[in-house]
């Protein structure tokens, strides 16, 4: 009895001190700069073939295509284009736009960074929610740190879109890769062709923080970072035993190694440097998820069996039962028949042909029976038994140039990755050209409208609780809107009107109505819940730690479309002991957030869409 | 020599109180604190009544014997502390499972009386790269104590022989840019004091005390791997990254592994004296076995040769824990020396290591222990 009430106090007094609001030290690691913005996304129920899609246009620079949002300003998302050759052909040399990163490689990357989730991982496949941000404000797929950073309390134009659209996020990651390539004190694998994927050893090392001189988190806080021993493959605190690359969770990989009976792994991707996760996940491709694999809406196609419809061409779906045979949403692109297929120029070294040599082409299944997320490459690691890369890798000249910042490339540490003699040569990739085509896809036609009043006064009510004032913010147009929300003082909070729990918000989407988002799971809500598009319901509310005391303010909220069309909604804010009552808000639409009963009729008889996510021109319901 | 930088940074200050909204939490938290304090003060009688003290975990009731303290994955996000006993039919007792991010791992090392395992927990990221915070954890009480945080996650904690502090390293630079390792000691407060900082160097590695209570280390720099005392050269290794630093039980001898590149990379086993006599160089482990490859090292309690996880091509011999197949990797004695627990690697070398499996080995043979992951030492009861 005594025991049982000591448990009972002691037990209710840990709880009291945990809900208590004291903050546990444990991933409470702040972003640089102040409050890390809060954005919310759409996760893509095809969260494979559209990130897919989205990550082999961003590699050829082609996911972003204009320069400047509805009302003007410049987002300075454009792909830079990538310089060719060794340190000396770089000289004078302009990045060709015209030259992609290997696709492969930044699906690699993405999947390391995300395993595909541009959400927070409460955010259901196909829903509206918290962007993925981790705890030192890495957002997104491509987890971009780099220019995240809220300096300003208002974001940017790219912070938002970086934010707030896979699209843009892995725009943004191939845009930071593509510069650590281009870096002129960057040093050099091979030939330092693009094409070649070992040719990129050093620029993958770079996106997990090699050479941070020129990194705003350069500085005397945050040293520990800076020094890049922790990727060397000779750390003396890696396992010599742990392989070459990383297994990337591929059970059937060689170094997916258990602990005896049980199913611990000995290795976990901790054990591996990033170059050995990113290679890694070239060799062992993850598997493709069954969720998607087994439903014939979103399973992969093989490329040369398809020919892309134009939009409107697409056979309307039927019935959510019995889902005809269309072009998968989100499936990449096809390859175009008359596209000759990549071969080495008159003269050029002969890459190996991997998909040549592959007994089979993506998607079909492996030896093992796995349908993979792309098609393994066989990519060789930077061999020490060959005295060329041993040299170059030699833990002292890589310290010896850590010590000299780089300066003027470090030749010592190039090294070679073709050794025709020993039969090993470089690896070209074998991801055929994106189809341009799916970019008007992926970007759809967002056609953004703000409604709510233009002047707005917030009270605060007897019981200390501020009033608000709801803004409704619609996308009239098709797919994914994003928006940013600028404030002119920290005073003025922005938040969703139904989840005031997610404090101030940065920025969002707002989603057309041709598009089924989930709400619920039938995991969690015993059915699927989904509804027509997303409108972003947001409440002007006060910040009370802000709100200077005993005096009226003025401030203004600004909502502003990013992409697509639209017009910015400026919206007066007053507070303060004069005002006595909020303004009341507009009448707004109707909600029409209100779920849908699956596959019921409406009382315009037109029917729901069923639980399924489309993509704009990739499939159209029946009667649009 | 330069003062390291010093970047603890822990969770943010509150903002300043507000009138209105603050008082309503203020009051709150006020009341929900003195409540907390009153049901802990309940809670802390009804204990003293029984004459418990604090809680005990099962180790702390455990049979006398020797234990080694393990780590087994619970889920991908965290770790369970486990002790076994190195007896046959031991059970293993959970002490406490630590929380860190996922696909990471902890690191650890169990306190000279055998009494706390400190843990380099990844726990957080800054900038895509994991960072560790170092916690203690009480095999006894099951406490967890967070002592230092902004930790390089590659790295492993090291004990005072008073089993009061830990010694850790962190990253700095000079004013000018130059790389440097500090080495620091954190007491089981919290408190933290940089005893050494090594200027050029990219990794240090604490490894012990000699007899006069002088800090034994090895620093990695441009000129390979350094033995230093309390901070000063004291003999050179070599131009190599060494790796698995062991020091004899009367800290005279240090037992390595160097990463040798001069052909290919190899892994060779050495043994050097800590005091530098005229004409000393860094001699094989063996003469008789110098080009076979080996990792780990460990000495045993009486601290007469170390024991190294030879390569198995060559004739066997000076391993006596060889299993018949395979491979050992030596990670630690018991502190009686009866047992030692090992890493068995089921294939024929280190190009193909084949299956891996933790084991104790003792003069009962060999007992495998499914499921673990990592193995922090020993304690013993």
């Amino acid at each position: 009895m005594v025991r049982a009430l000591a448990a009972l106090a002691v037990g209710a007094a840990v709880l009291m001190v945990l809900f208590s609001g004291r903050e546990d030290g444990a991933g409470a690691l702040e972003c640089q700069g102040g409050e890390p913005f809060a954005f919310e996304t759409f996760e893509a129920y095809d969260n494979v073939g559209l990130y897919l899609s989205a990550i082999e246009l961003a590699a050829e620079g082609k996911a972003v295509t204009f320069a400047a949002t509805p009302a003007g300003e410049p987002h300075g998302l454009e792909y830079p284009g990538l310089l060719t050759g060794s340190a000396d052909d770089r000289i004078g040399q302009e990045p060709d736009p015209a030259l992609r990163i290997p696709p492969t490689l930044l699906k690699s990357i993405v999947w390391v960074e995300s395993k595909f989730q541009n959400a927070h991982r409460d955010v259901p496949y196909g829903g509206v929610g918290q962007a993925l941000r981790s705890p030192d404000c890495g957002f997104g797929l491509g987890q971009i740190t780099s220019g995240m950073a809220n300096y300003t309390r208002n974001p940017t134009v790219k912070q938002t879109l970086v934010g707030t659209h896979f699209l843009f996020n892995v725009a943004e990651a191939a845009n930071i890769l593509a510069d650590k390539w281009n870096y002129a004190a960057r040093v050099i694998a091979g030939k330092g062709d693009p094409a070649m994927l070992e040719d990129w050893y050093y620029a993958v090392m770079a996106y997990n923080g090699f050479w941070y001189t020129n990194h705003p988190l350069y500085d005397t806080d945050h040293q520990y970072v800076w020094l890049d021993w922790f990727n060397h493959p000779q750390n003396s605190f890696r396992d010599p035993l742990r392989g070459d690359v990383w297994h990337c969770e591929d059970r059937n990989a060689p170094m997916w190694l258990l602990a005896g009976i049980g199913e611990s792994r000995i290795y976990v991707r901790s054990d591996y440097t990033y170059p050995e996760l990113v290679y890694g996940c070239i060799r062992y491709p993850p598997e493709y998820p069954a969720r998607l694999l087994n439903d014939e809406r979103y399973a992969p196609r093989a490329r040369s069996a398809e020919t892309p419809a134009a939009d409107g061409e697409t056979p309307p779906e039927q019935d959510g039962e019995t889902p005809p045979k269309k072009p998968d949403e989100g499936t990449p692109p096809e390859a175009d028949e008359e596209t000759p297929p990549e071969t080495a120029e008159p003269g050029e070294e002969a890459p190996e042909e991997t998909s040549a040599a592959d007994p089979w082409v993506w998607p079909a299944p492996g030896a093992d029976g796995m349908v993979r997320l792309w098609q393994p490459v066989n990519v060789h690691m930077p061999d020490h038994g060959i005295p060329a890369v041993r040299a170059a890798l030699e833990p002292q000249i890589y310290i010896n140039c850590e010590s000299a910042f780089w300066t003027g490339g470090c030749p010592a540490m190039h090294f070679p990755t073709s050794f025709p003699d020993l039969g090993i040569t470089p690896h070209r990739d074998p991801t055929p050209p994106a189809d341009p085509a799916l970019l008007d896809r992926l970007l759809g036609k967002p056609r953004l409208r703000i409604s709510g009043p233009a002047d707005v006064a917030i009270a605060i009510g007897e019981d200390g609780t501020p009033g608000s004032v709801e803004v409704l913010v619609e996308n009239r147009g098709s797919w994914i809107a994003p928006y940013r929300i600028e404030t002119s003082h920290s005073w003025i909070l922005v938040r969703r009107s139904d989840l005031p729990a997610y404090g101030r918000l940065h920025g969002g989407v707002a989603i057309g109505a041709e598009t089924t988002v989930m709400v619920c799971t039938a995991a969690s809500c015993g059915q699927e819940i989904t509804k027509r598009g997303h409108d972003a319901r947001l409440a002007i509310t006060l910040d009370l730690d802000e709100l200077p005391e005993g005096e009226d303010v003025e401030g203004w909220v600004r909502i502003e479309p990013l992409a697509g069309e639209g017009a910015a909604r400026r919206i007066v804010v007053r507070a303060g002991p004069g005002v006595e009552a909020t303004t009341e808000g507009e009448a707004l639409p109707e909600d029409e957030d209100e779920p849908d009963g699956d596959g019921e009729e409406e009382d315009n008889g037109e029917r729901k869409l069923e639980h399924r996510i489309v993509v704009p021109g990739l499939a159209r319901d029946e009667g649009e | 020599m330069h003062a390291p930088s010093r970047s603890r940074r822990f969770a943010p200050a509150p903002r300043p109180p507000r009138a209105l909204a603050d008082a309503l939490r203020g009051r709150r938290s006020l009341a929900l604190l003195a409540l907390a304090l009153a049901l802990l003060g309940v809670a802390t009688l009804a204990l003293l009544e029984q004459g418990g003290g604090p809680p005990q975990t099962a180790f702390a009731r455990a049979p006398g014997g020797q234990y080694a303290v393990l780590a087994r994955p619970a889920g991908e996000a965290a770790t369970a502390v486990t002790v076994v006993g190195a007896d046959r039919d031991a059970v293993p007792l959970e002490i406490a499972t630590v929380p860190h991010l996922s696909g990471h791992r902890l690191r650890g090392a169990v306190s000279p009386d055998g009494r706390r395992v400190a843990l380099l927990v990844p726990d957080a990221a800054f900038s895509g790269r994991a960072v560790a915070a170092l916690l203690t954890l009480d095999l006894e009480t099951g406490e967890l104590r967070r002592l230092a945080e902004l930790l390089d996650p590659l790295q492993e904690a090291r004990w005072t022989p008073d089993s009061r502090a830990v010694l850790v390293t962190r990253y700095a630079r000079t004013e000018t840019g130059a790389p440097a390792v500090a080495v620091a000691r954190v007491t089981l407060g919290g408190g933290e004091t940089v005893l050494e900082t090594h200027l050029g160097a990219v990794m240090v590695a604490p490894l012990g005390f000699d007899a006069a209570g002088r800090l034994l280390a090895v620093r990695l720099d441009a000129t390979g791997s350094t033995l230093t005392r309390a901070g000063e050269p004291l003999r050179w290794l070599g131009p190599y990254v060494t790796r698995d630093w062991a020091l004899s039980p009367d800290a005279t001898r240090l037992a390595f592994v160097e990463t040798n590149t001069a052909r290919g990379v190899r892994y060779l086993p050495r043994v050097v004296p800590i005091e530098a006599a005229a004409g000393d160089g860094v001699s094989a482990a063996a003469s008789s076995s110098s080009g076979r490859q080996a990792l780990g090292a460990a000495w045993s309690p009486s601290g007469e040769t170390p024991r190294f996880g030879r390569e198995p091509s060559a004739p066997s011999g000076g391993v006596s824990a060889q299993a018949a197949t395979g491979f050992d990797v030596p990670l630690g004695y018991s502190r009686d020396g009866s047992a030692l627990a090992v890493l068995h690697w089921s294939g024929a070398g280190f190009d193909e290591p084949g299956a891996p499996r933790f084991a104790i080995v003792s003069g009962a043979g060999r007992r495998p222990l499914d499921g673990f992951t990592r193995f922090f030492g020993w304690s013993a009861r």
